[in-house]
């Protein structure tokens, strides 16, 4: 999958590891209070993980398309589900079949895998796909009666008017009209069983009849009292079968003949009564004939599901809507159901639904997005929001693995946040959020920017106001300098989650403070409060690709201020390393505000 | 990802009682026939015609538009024909430049940039119309569709987590994405 240059994607877990069967996972994992450190390894085996930094974007998935089971807890991309049907429906009239009839038609039709359409009044245009109407005419001398624009889509409309009147099928975008290949109908209803009845003239449904009664007598001659017969007893009478149920009789010949070698029993090799070009180079030849507008192209004629191949256009055929379905899902692993639709056409209600846009925390870019051409050795700071989407209290810890070969270096404002979960939406205006959820300072990383107890507001682009934060949101400051030239550049980063349980009324999201103790995330919650559980998964942010290096630029073109400050800049940044100090974040954060902040707020 | 913050000049607005931001340099005709739900958004240079309805006394609402929609700089409403109105539910992002002559409109829909979604279209709950789709005229789409092309066609399967999107990205852009 390919994902544009600021994105954040997820790694479902059966790129990482192959499903196991169900029941064969330990149930219990991750049960330890203190994980709150990221660099600790030893639980690593625990929360099994996939093993690997996830490095093939095609693992990687979007939050939106990724469902979550709570069984496994793990995230499930569409691949590692089954999907079992609910309900059919035409996507047109909304009419739900229901399945025994899906059954029926599928029992009449055979084995054959047949397009399963809509047997009410839904065609769709043969030339341009689009849904048509049934519009009225008189009989008489074929002049269209109530066929005014596409308001009279109200079958019988004009019926009412006039007495005798036929109907056609007409499509509004492309002005097609079904009498352009002569088919009319008497009744604005039940029109497929009408299209039925007039198909019974078509060459290819006498042939089909006569193929038939041709293999019938073949068969009643070699009858067995068990059941030769029953083998053309299923090729059943649809017409719309030709190619393979053809074939299956084409074979039975040969086998009667070989099986019942007798001399008195002889069989009369077919003789097709349609009488149309047989020859490739005569069909060249009536096509050429044809003028070019009116010829069909190859979509067209590949649309005509009954297999016909129409060469002009006044020859297609008005087709049925195809019906569709809506499926069910359930886990590989454990066999749960994770998503399961109501079966109804037109409701979008689940009676269960699992899907990781809801579950799990996720994380988002912005609002300053990161600058568009990468600069190597340029530092920037890009914006993360990690996001508690759950009724329940996470605590994240963000576990950034630099990918094999360094494309860049990170230093992130803190690791380990502590997000309150969710408030109702329709109360984020009114109820005023508490104290936002400021970045909480995480020690082991940048011990020296610890002077006051929120310094990291102060730190915040003054694009995000703390009245902009949810309580179940918190920024993270990721500092970026792209080390490699001409590579993506991308924070594999591994995301352990550890839930708590669902909050009481009265403990306000603010009442655990951050405190400044190295490990003291996990004690915060009061002693009842114990983790129900624990996921991890990689998270993969892409901030683009990084470009030339300022010194190539250097050598080729003229080199403006800027690249020029910023070259300095990286100088800068280089000496400092991992350590970044104040002033070069706040000359950056100012940048990257004249970048990115066009126009300023207006008061 | 994330949509930028949007800045909007704050007295070209008109914030009504109900939450709805109306930019006041959009072209509104016939305000009487048109309902806003509330903490709708609608933008510069958008052209809502309220007054496409049946001559006569009376007011009969043309469009009525539900809750946290967002109607983008450039969009262009019109209700089907005279007799019917146009109705969108909650949650519908309609980006720049689409012109929307749909018949119903249903919740969490997105239509994207320079989409034409003809007369009496139905747009069913949880649909993404990719941009520079054209819907002919009616036609439905069902739940959970993703339709694009010139004369469109569904193309895909939208998420099952769509509502949970469409929620997260109208309500965000409301309260956090829009500011003035």
């Amino acid at each position: 999958m390919f994902l544009e240059a600021p994105f954040v994607a997820y790694q479902c877990h059966c790129a990482g590891t192959s499903i196991a069967p169900a029941g064969g996972r330990p149930k219990q994992r991750a049960r330890e209070h203190d994980d709150d450190d990221a660099g600790d390894t030893d639980h690593d085996e625990t929360l099994q993980p996939p093993p690997s930094v996830p490095a093939q974007a095609l693992a990687l998935h979007p939050i939106e398309s990724l469902l979550f089971c709570a069984e496994c807890k793990e995230l499930r991309c569409s691949d590692c589900v089954a999907e079992e049907i609910s309900c059919y429906y035409c996507p047109n009239c909304m009419f739900e079949v229901p399945s025994a009839s899906v059954k029926a038609e599928r029992a009449r039709h055979g084995a054959v895998a047949q397009r399963l359409c809509c047997g009410r009044n839904c065609f769709s245009c043969p030339l341009c796909t689009s849904v048509l109407s049934v519009v009225a005419g008189s009989s008489a001398d074929g002049q269209d009666v109530g066929a005014a624009g596409s308001g009279s889509s109200i079958p019988g409309l004009g019926a009412m008017s006039s007495g005798s009147s036929i109907y056609y099928l007409s499509c509004p975008t492309c002005r097609w009209d079904s009498q352009d290949s002569g088919i009319r109908f008497d009744r604005p209803t039940g029109l497929a069983a009408q299209l039925a009845k007039i198909d019974v003239d078509t060459p290819q449904m006498l042939e089909f009849e006569h193929l038939r009664e041709h293999y019938d007598k073949i068969a009643r001659m070699f009858r067995q009292p068990a059941g030769a017969g029953s083998a053309l007893g299923s090729l059943g009478s649809s017409p719309f079968l030709s190619t393979s149920s053809f074939a299956a009789s084409v074979l039975l010949e040969p086998s009667l003949r070989l099986s019942r070698n007798k001399p008195d029993k002889k069989v009369t090799p077919y003789e097709p009564i349609a009488k149309g070009p047989s020859r490739e180079i005569d069909q060249v030849a009536e096509a050429m004939a044809v003028p070019l507008e009116d010829l069909t192209t190859l979509e067209q004629r590949l649309r005509q599901a009954d297999g016909m191949v129409p060469l002009k256009i006044s020859d297609l055929r008005p087709q049925r809507v195809a019906l569709r379905t809506k499926r069910g899902k359930r886990c590989l692993a454990c066999e749960h159901i994770i998503v399961k639709p109501e079966p109804k056409a037109s409701s979008i209600r689940f009676s269960v639904k699992m899907v990781a846009f809801d579950r799990v925390p996720r994380i988002r870019i912005g609002p300053d997005l990161p600058p568009s051409p990468l600069v190597v050795g340029d530092p920037f700071t890009v914006t993360l929001r990690v996001v508690n989407p759950s009724s329940n209290r996470v605590v994240v810890a963000l576990d950034y693995q630099p990918p094999d070969p360094a494309t860049c270096s990170v230093v992130f404002s803190q690791r380990i946040v502590d997000l309150a979960p969710v408030v109702d939406s329709w109360d984020i205006q009114e109820a005023p959020t508490a104290t936002p959820n400021i970045p909480d300072d995480d020690d082991n990383i940048n011990p020296d920017e610890t002077p006051a107890a929120s310094p990291s507001v102060a730190l915040l682009p003054e694009s995000i106001t703390p009245a902009l934060v949810g309580a179940n949101e918190t920024f993270v400051l990721a500092t970026v300098t792209p080390t490699a030239a001409h590579a993506p550049i991308q924070l594999p980063i591994r995301m352990i989650c550890t839930m708590y349980k669902k909050a009481s009324a009265n403990s306000s999201p603010s009442s655990s403070k951050p405190s400044a103790e190295e490990g003291s995330e996990a004690q915060e919650p009061e002693p009842h409060e114990k983790p129900i559980g624990s996921i991890s998964f990689w998270a993969v942010v892409g901030l683009g690709t990084s470009g030339a290096t300022p010194f190539v630029l250097d050598l080729t073109t003229a080199v403006p201020d800027d690249i020029e400050y910023a070259a300095s800049d990286a100088a800068d940044a280089a000496d400092t390393a991992m350590l970044i100090d104040e002033d070069v974040r706040d000359a950056d954060i100012q940048s990257n505000q004249q970048a990115t902040g066009t126009d300023a707020p207006v008061s | 990802m994330e949509a930028a913050v949007v800045r909007y000049h704050r007295p070209d607005y008109i914030e009504t009682d109900t939450g709805n931001k109306v930019c006041r340099k959009s072209a509104i005709f016939g305000s009487q026939n048109i309902v806003l739900g509330g903490k709708t958004i609608i933008q510069n240079n958008v052209v809502v015609r309220g007054d496409l309805r049946r001559a006569g006394a009376g007011h009969a609402v043309a469009i009525a538009i539900g809750k946290f929609c967002n109607l983008c700089p450039g969009v262009i409403v019109r209700p089907p024909y005279k007799t019917y109105k146009g109705v969108f539910s909650d949650h519908v992002l309609i980006e720049e430049g689409s012109i929307v002559e749909a018949a119903s409109i249903g919740s969490y829909v997105h239509i994207g940039k320079d989409c034409i979604i003809g007369r009496f279209v139905m747009i069913k709950d949880c649909v993404r119309i990719l941009d520079g789709a054209v819907v002919p005229p009616n036609t439905v789409i069902p739940p959970f569709s993703i339709v694009g092309g010139n004369l469109a066609t569904v193309v895909g399967e939208w998420t099952d987590a769509a509502q949970e999107v469409m929620e997260d990205v109208t309500t965000r852009f409301y309260n956090q994405g829009f500011v003035g």
